[in-house]
Parts: C-alpha cells; sequence; structure tokens
C-alpha cells in the first residue's frame, strides 16, 4: 500500500483547481472547486477499503476533470463539457513544469489589483493553497465566519470582474504582474509569521506554503528575477527561526534568548541559496533588504555579536525604499546596538507619534527594552505594562506582564 | 485461523467539511491500520460499497415481492474488511484500533467457514 507524500491533498487540490480554473475559465471557479472536492471525497471513501493507488495525483486529476465534465453538462454547458471531456484523452497527469504554470496562473487571479490584500490572501491560501476557511482562520487568527466570507465575496467580485478566460495564463502575464503577486505572498507570510503564538503547526504550514508559492514563482521563466529570489530568501531565512519563537507551554521567547542551535538549517541553508542569486542582475528591492536583516540575524552566532552596524545600514536603506511603521520600530533596536539606547530613544520619537502604532503593543515593548537598557526600570515598567494592556493577545501578554514584573523587582526589591 | 467480517457502520450524511488536510490525516491512518494487518498476513480485503444509487431492499410484502431503495436508513454499511484472527478477542482488538471509529461505528462478526 503506497504512502502518501506530506502534503498532498492540499497541494493535489489548489493544483486541480488551478488545472481547471486554467481551461474552464474564472467564470466556473465555484465549480472546479467543487469539482476538486467530489475528487477528494472519492478519495476518501475509496483508498481506505482498496488501498492508495501507484499514483494518486493522477487518479485526483482525473476524477475531477470527470466530476467537473458531469457539473458541467447538468448545468448544461455542453459546449464546455465536450471541450474538457476531449481532453480527457489527452493523457493522465500534466508534467510538472506544466502544472506549476496552472498554480502561477491562478495566483496571478488571486492577486488581481482590483482585489484587495487581505481577499488576496484568503483566496490565495484557499485555492492555490488548498487550506480550509478554518485553517486559514487558525493560521492567520481570524474567526472562521470572516475567512468564509471573506472568500464568497472575493470570488464573486472576481467573477464581477468579467476577466478573459486566459487571463493569468497567457504569456507576459506574470512580467507584467509580478510585483502585485510578491507583494501578496509578501503580507501572506507576514502575516502568518506575525502571530507569534497561536496553531504553530497551521502557522508554519502556512508559512511553507508562502515559500512553495514564491519559489513555484521563481522557476517560472518569467517569474525568475532578483526580487523573487529576495523573496524567497526571506521567507526562508524567518521560516528557520520559527520553531525557537514559542517555547514548550507557548510562551513567547524573544530573539536575544532564542536557542539558535534549533534553527532550521536546510531552511537557512536554502535562504542563502536564493540570496545568493538575488544578488545577481542589481536590483535592490525592500526583500533585498529584509532579506539581508534576516541572514545577517540568522547567521549571527549570538544577540550581542550580531552584526549590528550593517543591519543599521539595510533599516535605513529600507526606510528609503519602503518607509514603514514597523520598519522603524526595529530599526530602534538596530541604533540601540550600534549608539547606545539614549540615541535610540530619540529615534523612537516619531513612531510615538505615529498612528498606526497608536494601538500596536511593540511599539511600549520596544520602549521599555530600550528604557531598561538605559538603565531607567521604572520607565521601563510603565512601558511594558502598557504594552500588555493594548496586547490582544494572551501569550504576549503573558511575556509583557513578566518583563514588567521583572523591571518593578528592580525598582523596588523589596 | 477464523475469519472475521468488519462492518463499518456510518452515519448516511457523513460527508463533513472536511479539510484537504483532514481528509489525507484520515486516509493515512487507514493506510497504517490496514497496512500492519496486510503485514501480519491477517487481511484478507477491503470492500467498498457504492454510494447512493445501486443500493435497494428485496422484500417480502402483500404476497409479492417489493424492491424497494433503500430508503432514508439511519445508518448505512460504507463497506467492510474480512480479517483473519485467533479469536473474537483478537478481531475485536482490531475493530478497536480501525480509523472508522472517529465516524461511525464497527460490527465484528464471525464468518462460518464450515
Amino acid at each position: 500500500m503506497g504512502a502518501l507524500v506530506e502534503h498532498l491533498f492540499r497541494h493535489e487540490s489548489g493544483r486541480l483547481v488551478a488545472a481547471l480554473v486554467r481551461r474552464l475559465g474564472v467564470e466556473h471557479f465555484d465549480l472546479a472547486e467543487d469539482a476538486v472536492q467530489d475528487a477528494l471525497m472519492q478519495a476518501l471513501r475509496r483508498w481506505p477499503f482498496h488501498g492508495v493507488p501507484p499514483a494518486p495525483g493522477a487518479w485526483l486529476f482525473t476524477v475531477a476533470r470527470h466530476r467537473a465534465v458531469d457539473r458541467l453538462r447538468r448545468a448544461r454547458r455542453g459546449e464546455e463539457a465536450e471541450r474538457l471531456a476531449a481532453l480527457e484523452g489527452a493523457g493522465h497527469a500534466e508534467p510538472e513544469a506544466a502544472a506549476g504554470h496552472d498554480s502561477v496562473a491562478l495566483l496571478l487571479l488571486c492577486s488581481h489589483p482590483a482585489l484587495s490584500a487581505d481577499a488576496a490572501i484568503a483566496l490565495t491560501l484557499h485555492a492555490v493553497g488548498g487550506f480550509s476557511a478554518g485553517e486559514i482562520a487558525r493560521g492567520l487568527l481570524l474567526t472562521e465566519a470572516t475567512v468564509a466570507q471573506r472568500l464568497v465575496r472575493v470570488k464573486r467580485q472576481l467573477r464581477d470582474l468579467r476577466l478573459a478566460p486566459d487571463e493569468g495564463a497567457r504569456s507576459g502575464a506574470l512580467a507584467q504582474r509580478r510585483d502585485r503577486v510578491l507583494a501578496v505572498l509578501h503580507q501572506l507570510f507576514t502575516q502568518g509569521y506575525a502571530a507569534a503564538t497561536g496553531d504553530a503547526v497551521v502557522r508554519m504550514d502556512l508559512c511553507r506554503e508562502a515559500l512553495r508559492l514564491v519559489r513555484l514563482v521563481a522557476a517560472h521563466p518569467e517569474g525568475d528575477a532578483p526580487d523573487t529570489h529576495a523573496l524567497a530568501a526571506l521567507v526562508a531565512l524567518q521560516s528557520a527561526r520559527m520553531p525557537t519563537r514559542a517555547d514548550a507551554q507557548g510562551d513567547v521567547v524573544l530573539l536575544p534568548d532564542q536557542d539558535r542551535s534549533r534553527w532550521d538549517r536546510d531552511l537557512m541553508a536554502l535562504g542563502f541559496r536564493h540570496l545568493e542569486r538575488a544578488a545577481r542582475g542589481g536590483g535592490l528591492t525592500r526583500y533585498h533588504l529584509e532579506a539581508q536583516v534576516a541572514a545577517l540575524h540568522t547567521a549571527a552566532p549570538s544577540f550581542e555579536a550580531t552584526d549590528w552596524p550593517t543591519i543599521l545600514t539595510a533599516y535605513d536603506r529600507l526606510q528609503q525604499v519602503a518607509p514603514g511603521s514597523v520598519t522603524a520600530l526595529n530599526r530602534a533596536v538596530a541604533v540601540a546596538m550600534v549608539h547606545g539606547a539614549e540615541a535610540a530613544l530619540a529615534a523612537l520619537a516619531p513612531s510615538r507619534a505615529d498612528p498606526a502604532l497608536a494601538h500596536y503593543p511593540w511599539l511600549h515593548a520596544v520602549s521599555g527594552w530600550l528604557h531598561d537598557r538605559a538603565g531607567d526600570a521604572g520607565a521601563a515598567a510603565a512601558d511594558y505594562a502598557r504594552a500588555a494592556g493594548q496586547s490582544g493577545n494572551e501569550a504576549q501578554q503573558r511575556l509583557l506582564r513578566r518583563l514588567a514584573r521583572a523591571m518593578d523587582d528592580r525598582v523596588d526589591p523589596a | 485461523m477464523s475469519q472475521f467480517m468488519l462492518l463499518l457502520h456510518e452515519s448516511p450524511t457523513f460527508t463533513a467539511s472536511l479539510s484537504a488536510e483532514e481528509m489525507q490525516r484520515i486516509i493515512e491512518a487507514y493506510n497504517a491500520w490496514a497496512g500492519e494487518l496486510a503485514e501480519a498476513g491477517k487481511l484478507v480485503r477491503g470492500v467498498k460499497l457504492a454510494d447512493g444509487p445501486g443500493r435497494r431492499v428485496a422484500r417480502a410484502e402483500n404476497g409479492g415481492i417489493v424492491d424497494a431503495p433503500f430508503a432514508e436508513a439511519k445508518e448505512i454499511v460504507g463497506g467492510y474488511f474480512l480479517i483473519e484472527a485467533a479469536d473474537e478477542a483478537e478481531a475485536t482488538a482490531v475493530a478497536r484500533r480501525c480509523p472508522h471509529l472517529a465516524n461511525g461505528w464497527v460490527e465484528v462478526r464471525a464468518v462460518d467457514l464450515v
């Protein structure tokens, strides 16, 4: 009895939806998804008794295509049904490259500029990645109802755009919209990575999926570009550190305290390989700079012994290329390590007035950390307490309260 | 060695909204369970019964034979495994480990080989 490749169902589901949507057009998005769901259900009903067939992917593909033909006929879309049925004789599974191109075409649809980034992320994970609404919700700390609604709405929106049937699949499409696809994948990764706690397995899967999709783009002739490789490097290097960001109790572990020996060596190596390819051909994007920072952290033996001057330079350039509130905060940490806590507190002043950070607990957390390093435990305790009050996440609150208490104890050891 | 039939009963509405990943986990669980039996030479066969059409009941009624659809059953047998076991205790132990228990129940019947 054959064993199943890890995540086979999830990946095949995305791949089959992509293949069907590419042949039938966006108009039949739901039908394609239903046909694929039918095929997976068939497998679930049969394989327990008969075992896994020798080529499970091809089996699923054939059944999904049959189901799509049936559904089209029932919907009196005879012409499309026959066109799809005619393909049946053309062979079994598609070659790997064609499947990758199908997925990239679907990725392009999901990243259509008319869709909001949040909608694009949900649809990408669902349609291309094969994640259920529940899994997406657990990974991104949303409710399942929110994700389900988002998916219904975005599919309707996509249908209403009345895109050409070959939208996403025609040559030049990826070259034209690579920026947008990468931006969606970058956000997808950031959102999956940002929630330091929650369902660790699903979040790791989400980040792995981001990596898989970026690499799929990189493997496409129109996607093989320095910025794509830079994003792949960023995602791989950050993902390498994921296992150490929470301890066995689910408590947040900050970078200085992480066990670096447990960082994922394979992902690190992959990240550095992509970083090398990102450096070829010139061009400096935000992904290059963020990947550079990630690489410097990953390569450092300890927090203190990190190449902070180079990280600070990278953040300075990042603020020019893609100014951002969170980048400014991260930069303040680098300032502290290079020029000291006092300088960093001064650098933090604009962030305190930044409305985007008004409810962001890490602003006060960073401020607390800087005050602690500057020797002002009282101010640090107040900052940590305020950060804890702003955090909506239990594990974050536990960490921030613990830090606040530690500062209080230092002020008043009795 | 005796033979036993493990009949897998389930609710006909069991088509819960499982994610792709969850479906794969279920199949993997069966794989492990049936694989272990097969390796020990105790799995005779697994048979999946057809869903939906093809499920009819013939029964004597009012002096004639009625051929009726299998209407509104509260539960159905989705399939069965034929296994070999030393005795009922062993067959029951195998049934207890069957992944099907997560969404239905398993009936253990000794096969009358004589």
